[in-house]
């Protein structure tokens, strides 16, 4: 049984992004595999872990730095690496990097795709989906909780909701994105650390893949980002002073009534 | 004359505060409104008729079939081919995201999500949409053709009001869910009175200043009696203290009420990401220096195990004199 990870190179979240001429600058920020793709990586872990003859091969569309992003994920246990990188890439939409990513998946023939909810960076949360749509096959997006059972080809799943818990049924093979809490990601061995370095790990491009360079890309966008900018400055704030606790939180409250009127 | 399309949802047997906030997001694409709801809650589709809409669809759920993105996708693009709307709305909660991207990816059409605003510049409409959980504010718009579909953060529009008087009565539409390969078959109640992150007005959120996850207990009590929503920094919920569905920040909720009170949280960035377009930030630390000062419009340097009861009795104290 083959699993295939869906993993995105983001900034690090701790990271603080700047803007200059309406443009984010990324360069020397700590890029980081975007955390909710962790979770979907534990996930595929974990039935490796009851279900040994399991391949997990992690797939990524992203530049060439993402190579030890991926060498990371071989370490935590995926068994290969697959990075799409190439220049014609650039600027695709999520519905592109779809495209791209499906020509692979097909390919490996998985029995789960396991994704994160979002990328922290862009937060489409629609490459993943549109990978199920694409390959005709169901998906749960936001699952904090996935049962799949091989033997009859269906799965239940749990998502978060407002309202509590949405309780899924339906059959393999099937896409799952991954909310926080989904489980609780491991970290890498010095063993793992050791032998992904002799793991499988592949850098491809379009043509490689069979994907028509003209198919990707901006010229095929269907949004344009038109600027960006940081948000706006907050105005130095008030420490309220006072002799104890108590009038410190008087003068609070009667400032956030009578000034910020949010009481 | 632009038709949108707007996806309804319901809270128990209420229509969502973040649906109503779609119909001022329609108009500022169209002027025709054709609603999509799915409930079996009489009072909530009456509520939805009166927004103001030339129609409006139930797509009715069945025992043990609640949803299904693949059924309701097929539904929808009946409702699209027929209307041929310019733009299809779903507030960004979790059902509305996800049908909103299983649609957007079916028909391969223009997808912007979680948007603040809508602006006309030099004659194009423009979204805004914060990325990297608000700490860049970005302005995209749409190449592909109509229909484009958008979803909306709950919180920001202005919540439109219901006037029976002009009520439209729902056609129902039994969606097939032979069609789907991934169900809802239930809904796992959370405990009921609990306020919802992305639409409370008041937030109370806990770092680990607290001290223990006992000590949530404290928060619980203050948004029982006050009317808030509990909120969590990621230090908490990786410690265990509290479940991740109450994390605020880059990779919990991102959030906006009107008053967001932070007790005893440092302000890591990806924290202040998620919080930071909130109306009023009041933050409590015994620590100076932390950063969550920096972006706090009302500061106090105390212990939050004494300024959070006298907080909650104060509160109550200018609701009782307001009566």
């Amino acid at each position: 049984m083959n699993i295939v990870v869906i993993t995105k190179q983001v900034p690090d979240t701790e990271a603080r992004l700047n803007v200059v001429n309406e443009q984010v600058q990324l360069e020397g920020v700590n890029m980081v595999i975007n955390p909710f793709d962790e979770y979907g990586l534990e996930e595929a872990l974990r039935i490796k872990d009851s279900h040994p003859e399991t391949k997990i091969v992690v797939l990524m569309v992203g530049p060439e730095s993402a190579r030890k992003n991926l060498v990371n994920c071989l370490a935590l246990g995926a068994d290969e690496a697959i990075l799409i990188a190439d220049e014609a890439a650039t600027g695709s939409d999520p519905h592109a990097v779809a495209r791209i990513l499906v020509e692979e998946v097909k390919k490996l023939e998985p029995t789960v795709i396991f994704a994160g909810k979002q990328g922290v960076d862009y937060d489409w949360g629609l490459t993943a989906i549109a990978v199920a749509e694409l390959l005709g096959w169901p998906h749960v997006a936001l699952c904090k909780k996935f049962t799949p059972d091989f033997t009859t080809n269906t799965f239940t799943a749990a998502a978060e909701s407002d309202e509590g818990d949405l309780v899924y049924g339906g059959s393999l093979p099937v896409v799952v994105t991954a909310e926080k809490g989904l489980n609780e990601p491991r970290y890498a061995s010095l063993k793992g650390i050791m032998a992904a370095k002799k793991k499988p790990f592949a850098k491809k491009n379009l043509a490689e893949i069979g994907v028509d360079p003209g198919q990707t890309g901006s010229a095929t966008a269907t949004v344009e980002q038109v600027r960006a900018f940081p948000p706006p400055e907050k105005a130095p704030g008030r420490i309220i002073e006072g002799e104890t606790v108590e009038e410190r939180v008087a003068e609070l409250v009667r400032a956030l009534h009578e000034e910020a009127k949010v009481l | 004359m632009d038709k949108v399309i707007i996806y309804l949802e319901t809270k128990g047997d209420e229509l969502k505060k973040v649906s109503r906030e779609l119909v001022s997001a329609a108009k500022l694409l169209g002027d025709t409104f054709i609603g999509v709801i799915s409930t079996q809650a009489a009072e909530a589709v009456t509520a939805a008729g009166g927004l103001g809409l030339s129609r409006l669809l139930n797509f009715s759920p069945q025992e043990g079939k609640l949803y299904a993105a693949e059924a309701f996708v097929a539904e929808l693009r009946k409702l699209i081919e027929a209307e041929k709307p310019a733009y299809v709305l779903f507030g960004q909660t979790p059902l509305g995201r996800d049908l909103a991207a299983r649609l957007a990816a079916s028909m391969k059409i223009g997808f912007i999500n979680d948007v603040t605003a809508i602006d006309k510049q030099d004659g194009t409409t423009v979204f805004t949409k914060p990325l990297y959980a608000g700490k860049v504010i970005s302005q995209f718009r749409f190449l592909a053709e109509p229909p484009c579909v958008v979803t909306i953060r709950p919180n920001i529009f202005a919540a439109a009001e219901v006037d029976a008087r002009t009520a439209v009565a729902a056609e129902e539409v039994t969606p097939d869910f032979a069609v789907a390969k991934s169900i809802i078959t239930g809904l796992e109640k959370k405990e009921t009175g609990m306020i919802d992150l992305k639409e409370a007005d008041i937030i109370i959120s806990g770092g680990r200043g607290l001290g223990g996850p006992e000590h949530f207990e404290l928060l619980f009590d203050f948004a029982k009696a006050v009317g808030a929503a509990v909120g969590a920094s990621r230090a908490t919920v990786d410690a265990g203290w509290i479940d991740h569905a109450f994390q605020v920040g880059q990779t919990g909720k991102t959030v906006n009420p009107s008053l967001y009170i932070a007790c005893g949280i440092s302000g890591a960035i990806q924290h202040l990401a998620g919080m930071q377009t909130s109306k009023c930030i009041v933050a409590i630390n015994t620590n100076e220096t932390a950063p969550i000062f920096k972006v706090a419009d009302f500061g106090i340097v105390a212990d939050l195990h004494e300024a959070v009861p006298a907080l909650k009795a104060e509160i109550l104290r200018l609701r009782g004199d307001e009566k």
